[in-house]
């Protein structure tokens, strides 16, 4: 009992901690399971997936979705070293491959032991994604408002090496939505294209006053490194702040703005 | 008669990055009037503190002067429109003389007012209002964050005139009001019951029983101790109480236990029924002879009684003359 007894600490009300909503949207079509590095050799077969031919290797390889899926996991970890934004990030993620499928529903870190396993394979039915993380996010801030828990503006993080080539009519619901979202500041989105495949014209639409973003190389690291700072500056801010959210040196582009 | 005793405390946020207190309260007692105010300055506007600063104290002198004109107006659309008017030339007249932008002092701003018995409420953004009437706390006015807990509406914001908040009524049965930041929200006011916490009136009675050294004392010691314990946000309360509608009530015996900070158990209930007993004698003014005979036990024993009673504020003395605080 700090003051001399007027007020016992364990008196005051305790009170839930703000969330932060994460949805990471991932591509895990077969694309994504382009070698980018390590060691290996050519096995002289090729495959066609996700609209393209590959030719088939062998041996230690470093490809889009193991690099993405060492990011996440350092994104877990960094966000578990840090005491607020352990408590206030709440993370989920939706893969699209042929099909949408929340991999992690929306939890806190603490619980978490390991990334998902993610796996290349597939189309990229990103509409379809991107309509599933969207309805999460809704189903979360209802359940926030249920038991009186404060949020902050939700993010959506939608990551693509390719184009999308689902259904055309779930593509422009899944636009029209995130779109208005953000119009509305309900919503902060981040459309990163991996290599320089992806679609960026598609993802630009998804974020209206703010060109989507290029991921340079396989800087998953920095950006997942960037997003676990950036949620942990989120979860200390108050009426008011700006939480500027500055991207320079991670991606191939600038014009980040503020949240 | 009101008075009032508030206080604000740097959060760890703050302290961490440099950046001063944006939290203020005010109080004033002019023409029967009885005011107080907190202003908890946005965290983007850079000046934010002046802001609050000038607007909490403006406030407080504008509801003293024109107490009876607010109270007897109805039309609630024109008291916002000229209660803003007002908030906003002050703060025109801030920023001309600091040369920055109008935007850079905005705060929220929670204000309570007692003339005669009648009070004011005004509310524009986050916080809470409460009060306490015949014994019972209640909240008045709950935070107004919009859908998201970094977004709510400042003095400078567009739509801060419709989005003020008024409230108006008889004050005889009220016996406190409490104004309190967001960040003393999360020490104060349960977000999933939409409460506030029991604490709060044992707050509101200190600052009712002791003299204003001490409760000014307590209210700092529970502002920057304990509250800024539970968030990185600045802190501010401000408790306007009436003691005259205090003395009616008897001090309750675990309110004395810990506003004397006597040891919890089996004793301290006796004990502090001994203190009460000793307050109630004290309702008119005792010299140490007087005390000595009420109590039955030696005069330096008398001394030490009285002084941890003077020291808690609990108790005046003057000339000799030991009396029950007001």
């Amino acid at each position: 009992m700090n003051n001399e007894g007027i007020v016992g600490f364990q008196e005051l009300v305790d009170n839930p901690t703000a969330r932060v909503p994460v949805c990471l949207c991932l591509d895990t079509s077969g694309s994504m399971g382009t070698v980018e590095g390590g060691e290996y050799t050519r096995t002289g077969r090729t495959v066609f997936r996700d609209g393209k031919t590959y030719n088939v290797v062998t041996g230690d390889v470093v490809t889009r979705i193991s690099e993405m899926e060492k990011g996440i996991d350092q994104f877990f970890e960094a966000i578990k070293e840090d005491d607020i934004a352990l408590y206030a990030a709440d993370v989920c993620i939706v893969t699209f491959d042929s099909t949408a499928k929340c991999m992690m529903d929306f939890m806190g870190l603490s619980s978490v032991e390991s990334v998902p396993k993610l796996k290349a394979e597939g189309d990229t039915v990103m509409g379809e994604g991107v309509n599933l993380a969207l309805d999460l996010l809704e189903q979360r801030k209802q359940a926030y408002k249920d038991a009186g828990v404060d949020y902050y503006q939700p993010w959506l993080v939608l990551m693509t090496d390719g184009e999308p080539n689902g259904s055309a009519e779930e593509l422009e619901r899944a636009i029209s939505r995130t779109a208005s979202m953000v119009n509305e500041k309900k919503l902060t989105v981040f459309p990163i294209g991996i290599g320089k495949e992806a679609d960026l014209e598609t993802l630009n639409r998804f974020s209206p006053g703010r060109m989507a973003l290029r991921l340079q190389g396989l800087k998953f690291s920095e950006f997942f490194a960037w997003l676990s700072k950036s949620v942990s500056k989120t979860s200390q801010s108050t009426p008011g702040d700006t939480v500027k959210l500055d991207l320079q040196g991670i991606l191939g582009d600038n014009g980040w703005g503020e949240l | 008669m009101w008075k009032s005793t508030g206080s604000c405390s740097q959060g760890s946020g703050h302290k961490k990055s440099d950046i001063p207190c944006q939290d203020r309260v005010a109080h004033l007692n002019k023409s029967d009037c009885q005011v107080a105010a907190l202003a908890d300055g946005a965290g983007s506007a850079r000046y934010s503190q002046f802001g609050a600063e000038g607007i909490a104290r403006h406030i407080c002198a504008y509801m003293c002067d024109h107490f009876d004109e607010i109270y007897a107006n109805e039309n609630t659309a024109e008291v916002r429109q000229i209660l803003m008017k007002t908030v906003l030339t002050k703060i025109n007249e801030i920023s001309s003389g600091m040369g920055c932008e109008p935007g850079d002092l905005a705060s929220t701003l929670l204000v309570t007012g007692v003339k005669n018995e009648k009070y004011i409420l005004i509310h524009l953004g986050d916080g809470v209002i409460g009060y306490i009437k015949n014994n019972e706390l209640r909240v008045a006015t709950h935070p107004d964050n919009g859908e998201f807990l970094n977004e709510t509406y400042f003095t400078t914001s567009e739509n801060a005139e419709r989005m003020m908040r008024l409230a108006k009524g008889s004050a005889s049965e009220i016996q406190a009001f409490i104004l309190m930041s967001d960040g003393t929200e999360n020490s104060l006011y349960d977000k999933r019951n939409r409460t506030l916490a029991p604490v709060v009136s044992r707050i509101a009675s200190s600052c009712a029983y002791c003299t204003d050294e001490a409760a000014q004392k307590n209210i700092d010691e529970i502002v920057r101790e304990l509250f800024t314990r539970k968030t990185t946000d600045d802190c501010s309360l401000m408790i306007m109480v009436d003691p005259t509608k205090y003395q009616r009530t008897a001090i309750e015996t675990g309110d004395l236990i810990r506003l004397l900070g006597l040891k919890p158990g089996k004793d301290a209930g006796k004990q502090a029924e001994r203190y009460s007993a000793l307050l109630d004698f004290l309702d008119t003014p005792k010299n140490v002879h007087q005390l000595q005979g009420f109590l039955h036990v030696k005069e330096k024993h008398v001394k030490k009684r009285m002084s941890r009673l003077v020291q808690k504020g609990l108790v005046t003395v003057d000339s000799g003359m030991y009396r029950r605080s007001k």
